[in-house]
């Protein structure tokens, strides 16, 4: 008994649980309108119906993780090359190593107004705002992961006989993994807040994903849905560092015994 | 001077100076040597003589400033396969399992069936007593049994070559020891040419049949001595003590 206390005391539910209480008792003794903070009870309602009824809250999701996943697919699509081509090539590291330290300061909802010229309220002008937020950072991180490469392991290999692209692919690519796993999940990290500045500020007709079904929760003065949403995006990004992330994490540690 | 086989390796009239901060220093000055096929030779000296920019140079993974090295009468710069290298770190690669790295230099040999990498392997992890050690992670192994993996990966692409930079130098005194006993077995079986770099005099005499001793600022070889012991000797042998006496007078008159 005292085991299974401890460790709901320990669950991170159990804090999930006490927020809520405090968040209805809050609601219940402080006499605020709906309007300035949403009934916990009403909120969980719109999930409820969200999910179970009108499916729409499944739609939102798929929409924007749709966007996410290709948008992230592009960045690391030419991140990656662009970042190795940094390492080995000086004229890019001068160049493109030092333009991408720039941008990568620059907030990606600053690309909005150029984005909505270009693609229109278009799933386009979406992920082109995820692949700016999140390809600066990528390429200088891969750059930088390879440079982290220990020179033992490139001089070994050599003397052995690699080159090229075999050695990139034995030894350099596969040194550098365990700092490039964390490149990645910093870049989708970007990703997904971007993914979220875009869809806040670009409407698009061809479905609404969560950032949208935000935006139109402000809109309607709707603080349930907004908070809906919050709980949302907590969640989604829980699950996927827990499945995603985490396993592949796992993984590398497991070979290298950290 | 075994004439039937020629010589393997000529150092001439070999300099290398590097430069930092803008000031230049000769860190190897006209260095002079050969060594015959099948001979394991010793350089000794304390650290910053130059030995390893020496050993990379011939490996070819640094170049000659000045003079050249000949490996079989050819003028070679690029490391080839019949030339292995081993070093400090064991630089096991720790992104595959043991017999993977043991592996990894085999690809890189013409002329050998894909299928028989595991099978030459395990011979030489046999070699160095680790096969059972096959699947471990490198992580799972000593510091000692990393450098038996590391001596077994150099060993298998059959390299007529060995060049050991200080391979045994990170390890306890007992682990040296019985990795000098199966060092010994082994090159008395396999009669590689091995160029040894090491600080460690009494390990060059247990193991070297030639020493060439260098000093420091600017790398130069001071003394060659011929170590003319039988092949089983220990560093607790007192004809090995006597020698280790000899060269430390050498190294203090200096
Ligand atoms: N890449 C390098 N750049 C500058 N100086 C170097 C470099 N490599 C070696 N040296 C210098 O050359 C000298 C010999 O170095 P090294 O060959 O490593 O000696 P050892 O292996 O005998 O300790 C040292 O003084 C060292 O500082
Ligand atoms: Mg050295």
């Amino acid at each position: 008994m005292k085991t299974f206390a401890k460790k709901l005391l320990y669950h991170p539910l159990f804090l999930v649980l006490l927020v809520l209480i405090l968040w209805q008792a809050v609601y219940e003794f402080s006499g605020c309108s709906d309007l300035f903070f949403p009934n916990p009870k009403q909120v969980m309602l719109l999930l409820y119906n969200g999910f179970l009824k009108t499916y729409d809250l499944w739609f939102a999701i798929g929409i924007s993780i749709k966007r996410l996943v290709i948008g992230y697919l592009l960045t690391l699509l030419i991140g990656i090359p662009l970042g190795m081509l940094c390492h080995t090539s000086e004229i890019l590291r001068a160049t493109l190593g030092k333009i991408a330290i720039g941008f990568q300061t620059l907030p990606s909802i600053c690309w909005v107004p150029l984005t909505l010229l270009w693609f229109g309220q278009s799933d386009t002008a979406i992920i082109f705002v995820i692949c700016m937020g999140s390809l600066w950072s990528l390429i200088l991180g891969t750059m930088r992961s390879i440079q982290l490469v220990p020179h033992i392991y490139i001089r070994a290999a050599y003397t052995m006989g690699a080159r090229g692209f075999t050695l990139w692919q034995t030894v350099i690519f596969p040194a550098a993994l365990p700092y490039l796993v964390n490149v990645m999940k910093q870049s989708w990290a970007f990703a997904w807040r971007s993914l979220l500045s875009a869809e806040i500020y670009i409407s698009t007709i061809s479905g609404l994903g969560l950032g949208q079904l935000l935006h139109y929760g402000r809109e309607m003065q709707s603080m349930d849905q907004v908070i809906s949403i919050i709980i949302i995006l907590i969640f989604l990004g829980l699950l996927i560092d827990r499945y995603i992330f985490l396993p592949i994490e796992k993984s590398i540690e497991k070979r290298w015994g950290k | 001077m075994d004439v039937k086989n020629g010589v393997k390796i000529i150092v001439e009239d070999v300099s290398k100076s590097f430069t930092t901060n803008g000031e230049t220093r000769l860190a190897l000055d006209h260095i002079n040597f050969s060594i015959n096929q099948g001979e394991f030779v010793a350089i000794l000296g304390a650290s910053g003589c130059g030995k390893s920019t020496l050993l990379n140079m011939i490996a070819g993974i640094e170049t000659c400033e000045n003079g050249r090295i000949l490996i079989n009468d050819s003028n070679l710069n690029q490391p080839e396969r019949h030339r292995m290298m081993m070093f400090q770190e064991s630089a096991l690669f720790p992104w595959y399992s043991v017999i993977e790295n043991v592996m990894y230099g085999l690809r890189f040999k013409r002329g050998l069936d894909p299928k028989t990498y595991r099978e030459i392997a395990l011979y030489y992890l046999a070699t160095v007593g680790l096969k059972n050690y096959a699947d471990h992670r490198v992580y799972q192994l000593s510091g000692g049994m990393k450098q038996r993996v590391a001596l077994a990966r150099a060993l298998a692409p059959n390299p007529q070559i060995l060049l050991m930079d200080e391979p045994f130098s990170a390890l306890d005194a007992s682990t040296c020891e019985q990795l000098y006993r199966d060092l010994q077995r082994i090159w008395n079986s396999k009669k590689k040419t091995v160029v040894w770099v090491t600080h460690n005099v009494r390990e060059a005499i247990v193991l070297a049949q030639r020493i060439l001793v260098f000093s420091p600022h600017p790398g130069r070889i001071i003394k060659e001595i011929t170590v003319d012991l039988p092949l089983s000797r220990t560093i607790h042998d007192t004809s090995v003590s006597e020698l280790h006496d000899k060269i430390i007078a050498i190294l203090n008159k200096k």
